[in-house]
């Protein structure tokens, strides 16, 4: 008869690492593993971490005016949520969360790097496309979320909404708007054409 | 004959003593391993509430981190689960006793006076780190250092950025280089991207890999040539260090040779390796009591 206090298993000696490491150790050890691979990919599934540059705010108006080549940071839709504002060569817009999708550095610009400049996160060298915010290099898992700007008459730079990570300008802020006023949204013709995916248009004749 | 508290009071014949009806019922006491299981879980909770109120409410805590946080949780529950079952224990209870008898002389004016060093030697004996009675040549010795130490930094910077505590953010214009490096939202220091420190920031971590892959390496090779066992002798404590420090530096590999191809598949190698190491280790004999706790008639 064994005593409770007796050891169940006879350790082997051969092995000094696996000495009191019974196979009841090595189940825990696995279901351990298990049981936290899925509660870890449920919590991440359900959405329990904030996602950065997500959501709408109201419109705010980030900058006077923006040169070509220059750039502005700004907290947008929340103070948190650190922004670029890019006016590039060509006169064109572009904004961006700077938290990097990948482990959430800030992201630089660089406007010697690429044709016409890209954005780079130094923590592991992801690099994003400046134009689309899509991944060129690097560990980051998707694009960087978009800042939708615009300009008012006066040269005016203003922050309008958000989208998401490979989400077009339109789509964003339609989204944006449905959620917050449906009627507002189908004035706006959010619910026409300017909701269609942007694939490849053919023309029309 | 000496009647032991475990034949007294067994689990399954606990007598409360009659009381009155107004007093609260009295619990039947715990077990050590219920009371195990309950330090382990207040650890684990209270490791929890420092992650998500350290990242400020998870906003500093990306996908990314994830696993290695949820590791560092399962393994506050088996270290706090293993150390009270060793401190239940007669050797643990003994170490314990001998650990506070040192620690009262070393920090007493006498103690300080006869012997000034007691207080290193005895962070020395916590830590494990190898002492000169421990290994046979100075080339092991140096090696048990260097790992020690290697170990110790890995820890230091992985755990709170796996916590999602420390954040770096971009400083001054963003076409520039300036970074700063957070802690809890905090700004600790500001470094350029592209110089020297910063480089050195952002890649601490692989030239600690680089630490442990030489000196783990070097001590496998070793093998049984090193006079004492202890945690960084066990051979397959010693090959998982090599393999989260290798699998780490093949991360880096890829970002700097590569432009990043491969990364996803070599950031889940090195996820699975670092869990593994940290669920196994609560486990595992490696985890032994700090050496010099140890009366000699316990040594084997
Ligand atoms: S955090 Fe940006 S590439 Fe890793």
């Amino acid at each position: 008869m064994t005593s409770p206090e007796e050891p169940r298993e006879l350790p082997d000696a051969a092995s000094p690492t696996m000495a009191t490491t019974t196979r009841r150790d090595c189940l825990r050890l696995v279901a351990t593993l298990s049981g936290g691979l899925a509660v870890g990919s449920t919590v991440v599934a359900a959405g329990v971490l904030p996602r950065h540059g997500d959501g709408g705010a109201d419109p705010l108006k980030v900058a006077d005016q923006l040169a070509p080549g220059a750039t502005i940071t700004f907290g947008y839709p929340t103070a948190q949520d650190r922004a670029i504002g890019i006016r590039l060569a060509d006169g064109s817009l572009a904004g961006y969360s700077t938290v990097c999708t990948h482990m959430a550095c800030g992201v630089l610009w660089r406007p010697d790097r690429g044709a016409v400049g890209e954005l780079y996160c130094p923590c592991h060298g992801g690099a994003f496309d400046v134009r689309s915010g899509d991944v060129t290099a690097g560990p980051p898992p998707r694009g960087l979320p978009k800042v939708v700007l615009v300009e008012d008459p006066a040269g005016g730079i203003w922050a309008i909404g958000t989208a998401r990570s490979g989400e077009s300008e339109e789509h964003g802020v339609c989204r944006q708007l449905h959620e917050r006023d449906p009627d507002l949204a189908h004035q706006a013709g959010c619910d026409g054409p300017t909701v269609a995916p942007t694939g490849p248009v053919k023309e029309q004749t | 004959m000496a009647v032991s508290e475990q034949e007294v009071s067994g689990p399954g014949e606990w007598d409360p003593q009659p009381r009155p009806p107004w007093a609260e019922p009295e619990l039947p006491p715990r077990t050590v391993g219920q009371r195990a299981v309950l330090v382990g879980v207040l650890a684990s909770l209270t490791l929890v509430l420092a992650i998500v109120a350290g990242s400020r409410g998870l906003r500093d805590l990306d996908a990314a981190q994830l696993p290695y946080a949820a590791a560092t949780v399962f393994l506050a529950f088996g270290l706090a689960h293993r150390f009270t079952c060793w401190v239940n224990a007669p050797a643990g209870r003994r170490s314990v006793q001998l650990l506070r008898l040192r620690w009262r002389s070393a920090t007493s004016w006498s103690g300080l006076r006869a012997e000034p060093l007691a207080l290193p030697r005895l962070a020395r004996d916590l830590l494990g780190l190898p002492q000169r009675a421990d290994s046979p040549s100075p080339a092991d010795r140096v090696a048990r250092h260097l790992l020690c130490w290697g170990c110790l930094a890995a820890a230091a910077i992985t755990f709170p950025l796996s916590w999602g505590w420390l954040s770096f953010t971009v400083s001054g214009d963003p076409a520039g280089s300036g970074c700063l490096l957070r802690l809890w939202g905090h700004r600790l220091f500001g470094f350029d991207a592209d110089g020297l420190v910063g480089w050195a920031v952002f890649h601490g971590l692989a030239l600690v890999a680089v630490l442990v892959v030489a000196t783990a390496g070097f001590l496998l090779w070793r093998g049984d040539r090193a006079a004492t066992g202890g945690l960084l002798l066990n051979p397959l404590v010693l090959t998982a260090l090599l393999t989260l420090a290798v699998t780490g530096l093949l991360l880096t590999f890829s970002e700097l040779a590569l432009h990043g191809a491969g990364y996803q598949f070599l950031a889940v190698l090195h996820a699975a390796s670092v869990v593994f190491a940290l669920l196994y280790l609560p486990f595992s004999t490696a985890l032994r009591a700090p050496r010099g706790t140890e009366r000699r008639h316990d040594q084997p």
